[in-house]
């Protein structure tokens, strides 16, 4: 025979039980929810930049457009990039985005550097900075090339 | 110990404590058991509408262009985001259900009567703030159903003498149902009407600790028992029953698929959700010339009724043999109420009949031909064409597909349909939602069909 007590305790584990496991199952559905936005980090992209017999040992700005899924929303995406086929006859490729700031620079093929016209940033042909506040070098991209057609890997 | 100082600091502070320990040893009558459960049943599945509600509206957008397609988005995308969305649609139900009981129980056992009658009134204000909010939330997926219900309860709403027209065009935002009206049903869905029924509850919940649960006339005695443990766990053991069946409805059935908004699609049938087939019933049965009665006024009687019921009802105690007219009347209201919406299920088209279905099911034609017509019609519905094209006909946001029959194998075909993100995780393409395999076999029919004319086959 259990005394009063010891049943009142029972039942109480009993109701905190089913109170936590409803909260568990409520909690894991929510959980796995809202980690959606975790799980699709990363994914590679490729585009289209173009022949390339196309280019040549001179710096080009491609203007690249793509459509990039955002949740339900489709959108597009602009990039600007400089292109050359340097001695080794591999392409070059450097972002046009300016590290200080994210303004658009501009090569000067008398100078042999790019010039950011916003904060008077320079950097050498390969992408190194000369002068000014830019903290990095410019981003070099990779392409990979099929059948004489570059794409370039964006992350 | 160290549990007893974080309690004595907390009691100082807050007298949480003893308020949890008022609250649990609240003395009830020793006859309190199941049948005093269902509100409790309502309260933890309103619970899980504001938890599911919150995180669908992570994702939901309120835009014309987008309701839809961020709701497939959930429903197709998010990980476990078809549970999530099936538990909301589902809980409404439920609540509704849950709710009908609670209410046929205090209606049967009279404790509406004084000192609860507010307790009565608040709930029936609650029932009402619980349809409106089952009512706003059916317009934002933006389909047909949500549209069509919007259209025409706002027309029922306009129906009220004098001040009705602009009733529908407040609700409306303007002259006609589209931006504005979604907007404000987002609005009404997501902000007032959880406030209101927060409030509502939290009222119906001190009028009820107030007053006590009603002892029954069969209990005359004054014996009491603590609200903990055993009418606790009689909660407990009822809404495990009813989450459990939610949960179970919502993995089975999932969210039922319909078409987005189609103006011009004149083969879909409107049909209320179940809780208003009823008035969808008497709404056909009502001559013209009874129309505003069927409408408003007699709704309109039923709510005034059921809101004065602790006044009309003048019985010396709550016995069922003391209030036998009122119990007459509830009871014959109750059963033309079920039969009305018994008829409403089996007055045809409840389940959407598409046009795809029926053609499918057409037997006068060669069955290969039925299905690619089927499958046609399949890839009307789903709005394929605002995507891609076959011969000229529809977007090049997706590949074209005058040709795709020579392009691509059946079966990859059929899984790719089925689970693009499994070949493709970054693609825009929606998972094609069909309400049987027949449907999505006639798409894949068909889209194989699609061949270049020299091809030969």
């Amino acid at each position: 025979m259990t005394t009063p007590v010891s049943r009142r305790k029972a039942l109480a584990m009993i109701v905190s039980g089913i109170g936590a496991f409803w909260t568990m199952a409520a909690a894991t559905v929510s959980g796995v929810f809202l980690i959606g936005p975790l799980r699709k980090a990363g994914a590679g992209r490729r585009v289209e930049l173009g022949k390339v017999t196309s280019f040549d040992s001179e710096f080009r700005l491609v203007h690249l457009a793509f459509h990039v899924s955002d949740g339900w929303h489709t959108k597009e995406e602009k990039i600007q990039v400089y292109v050359r086929l340097n001695e080794q006859s591999e392409l070059d490729i450097l972002s046009a985005k300016c590290s200080h700031l994210g303004c658009a620079v501009n090569w000067n093929g008398e100078g042999r550097e790019f010039v950011c016209p916003c904060h008077a940033g320079r950097y050498g042909e390969d992408g190194a900075v000369k002068d000014g506040p830019p903290p990095a070098p410019l981003e070099r991209l990779e392409a990979s090339i099929e059948a004489e057609t570059a794409y370039l890997n964006l992350a | 110990m160290m549990i007893e100082t974080v309690k004595n600091w907390l009691e100082n502070r807050t007298g949480l404590p003893s308020w949890m320990h008022r609250f649990f040893n609240e003395p009830i009558p020793a006859s309190t058991g199941w049948r005093n459960t269902l509100g409790s049943l309502a309260g933890a599945l309103l619970l899980i509408q504001l938890l599911t509600g919150f995180l669908l509206a992570l994702y939901y957008v309120p835009h014309p262009e987008a309701a839809y397609e961020s709701t497939a988005y959930v429903e197709n995308q998010v990980p476990a985001g078809w549970l999530v969305r099936a538990l909301h649609y589902w809980g409404a139900s439920f609540i509704i259900v849950a709710l009908f009981l609670h209410s046929a129980r205090v209606f049967y056992t009279g404790t509406y009567r004084n000192p609860r009658e507010l307790t009565w009134v608040v709930g029936i204000l609650l029932f009402g703030t619980i349809l409106a909010l089952a009512f706003t939330g059916q317009y934002l997926p933006y389909n047909q159903m949500g549209y069509w219900a919007a259209s025409v309860g706002i027309e029922i709403g306009s129906s009220a003498p004098i001040v009705g027209p602009y009733i529908g065009t407040l609700l409306r935002g303007g002259d006609v149902l589209g931006a504005l009206t979604l907007s404000r049903f987002y609005a009404l869905h997501i902000v007032l009407l959880p406030a209101i029924l927060i409030a509502l509850v939290l009222i119906h919940l001190y009028l009820l600790r107030r007053h006590g649960p009603a002892r029954t006339p069969r209990d005359p005695s004054d014996d009491v028992v603590p609200f903990f443990p055993m009418q606790v766990l009689r909660d407990a053991i009822v809404i495990t029953a009813g989450l459990g069946m939610l949960a179970g409805a919502s993995v089975v059935l999932k969210t039922p698929y319909i078409a987005p908004i189609d103006l011009t699609d004149t083969t879909y049938v409107p049909r209320p959700e179940w809780y208003f087939l009823a008035h969808f019933e008497l709404l056909k049965l009502a001559p013209p010339s009874l129309y505003q009665v069927a409408t408003f006024w007699f709704p309109g009687a039923v709510i005034t009724f059921l809101v004065a019921l602790p006044w009309l009802d003048r019985s010396p105690t709550s016995a069922p043999s003391a209030r036998k007219g009122i119990i007459g009347i509830g009871s014959v209201s109750l059963i033309i109420f079920l039969a009305l919406t018994a008829y409403g299920f089996t007055t045809g088209g409840h389940e959407e009949a598409s046009e795809a279905d029926t053609l499918l099911a057409d037997d006068s034609v060669d069955p290969a031909q039925a299905r690619l017509a089927a499958g046609r019609a399949v890839y009307d519905e789903q709005m394929c064409a605002t995507c891609h094209r076959i011969n000229g006909d529809g977007e090049t946001r997706g590949p074209d597909l005058s040709h795709v029959g020579i392009r691509l194998q059946e079966d990859y075909l059929r899984e790719w349909l089925r689970d693009p993100e499994q070949f493709a995780p970054d693609t825009i393409m929606p998972s094609v939602m069909v309400e049987d395999e027949a449907l999505l076999d006639a798409l894949v029919a068909y889209l194989m069909s699609l061949k270049p004319e020299d091809s030969g086959d």
